[in-house]
């Protein structure tokens, strides 16, 4: 595969966004598990782990407004 | 009360719950041969034990020099086959099995793969089975020597750290060999740049023939296995010897590749079938992120 410079840079750009939303989605996992995962944790699970890491937030979140207590 | 674990019983490590679980388990080409001593440790089983990607690998996975200079790959494979100590001394036909398991193991054995039918120009998206694809990856028959006169040369596949040193080697002299034809550099200095570059080249050529081949034996008497001592010969030899090792690495290199695949055009008018080679470059293999 030959990129133009143009092509590598976009590429670059692209592979960088990529590796933050992993890291942010990491975090935002972590702050919603309220301190039952930690972010380090998070890094060492695979796709299907974090898919019902994800599951159990969802899960958690429309209990709690189902409750009615408060929710931040 | 501190958890004690019995003299008696194995060692057992306390925290192996914890450890990650393969996902799926694969027989190598290679069978574990090729492999440097130390750098492969197979179970009993000689299927290789290959554990999904975490988070951690697929931020490695976008590291852009770790990419260019195979550190990332390597970091991967270590990772996702704890059997493998040292990737850079995986031989070259295991390479594409390695991949495609961790790929399977992290994202599961389905891959789109996007084609255009030659008979009707149709753009077609197809969802290609890794796991028959695994099945159908053979080991290239390294056992028959090629004869040149009295010697007698046996190939072996190259290292990764060897096929990825020449990789970007090669890739720095194009590189340079593009920007000399594009600056308005002088006649006489550009000719030295290219005559240098074309050494350059001609070096990896030959360093790829002095990592393929296992050992020479002259008369069916005297075996050399020396890298040194087969360089030098290289170095010297005529072309004969370099175009038959070059043809026959050539052979070896489609006997290990991927075989085309057989789609039938979606386009209902057409409904043809036709052939397409399996590639496996970042954007389709592992960009299925998180």
């Amino acid at each position: 595969m030959i990129l133009s410079y143009e092509e590598i840079v976009k590429l670059i750009d692209s592979l960088d966004s990529e590796a933050r939303a992993i890291k942010e989605e990491a975090l935002r996992m972590a702050w919603f598990m309220r301190g039952g995962i930690s972010y380090e944790d998070i890094m060492y699970t695979s796709k299907d782990e974090r898919v019902l890491i994800a599951e159990i937030v969802e899960n958690n979140m429309k209990q709690t407004k189902e409750s009615g207590l408060p929710f931040f | 009360m501190e958890n004690t674990i019995n003299s008696a019983s194995p060692p057992q490590n306390p925290l192996s719950k914890y450890f990650r679980q393969a996902a799926i388990h694969v027989k190598l080409p290679s069978n574990g041969k090729y492999w440097e001593e130390g750098a492969l440790e197979l179970p009993i089983t000689g299927e290789l034990p290959i554990f999904p990607m975490t988070a951690r690998d697929e931020v490695t996975l976008r590291t852009p020099d770790g990419l260019l200079n195979g550190s990332s790959v390597v970091e991967i494979i270590q990772s996702c086959c704890p059997g493998i100590k040292n990737a850079w001394k995986t031989p070259s036909i295991d390479l594409d099995t390695i991949l495609i398991a961790i790929r399977i193991a992290s994202y599961g054995a389905e891959m789109d793969i996007d084609t255009k039918c030659p008979h009707c120009e149709t753009e077609n998206n197809h969802a290609l089975n890794l796991s028959n694809l695994l099945g159908t990856i053979q080991c290239p028959d390294y056992s028959t020597p090629i004869v040149v006169g009295e010697l007698s040369i046996i190939v072996k596949p190259q290292y990764y750290f060897n096929l990825n040193k020449k990789n970007m080697l090669a890739y720095e002299e194009q590189r340079l060999l593009e920007a000399i034809n594009k600056e308005g550099t002088a006649d006489e200095l550009r000719t030295t740049q290219i005559n240098a570059s074309m050494k350059k080249l001609l070096d990896i050529s030959i360093d790829t023939i002095v990592d393929s081949t296992a050992s020479i034996t002259i008369n069916n008497d005297v075996t050399v296995s020396d890298p040194k001592h087969i360089k030098d010969f290289f170095e010297h030899a005529n072309g004969q010897v370099i175009r038959q090792i070059q043809k026959r690495l050539g052979e070896i290199n489609i006997e290990s590749q991927i075989a085309n695949q057989k789609i039938t055009c979606t386009n209902i008018e057409c409904q043809k079938e036709f052939q397409t080679p399996v590639e496996f470059d970042y954007a389709n293999f592992f960009a299925v992120g998180s």
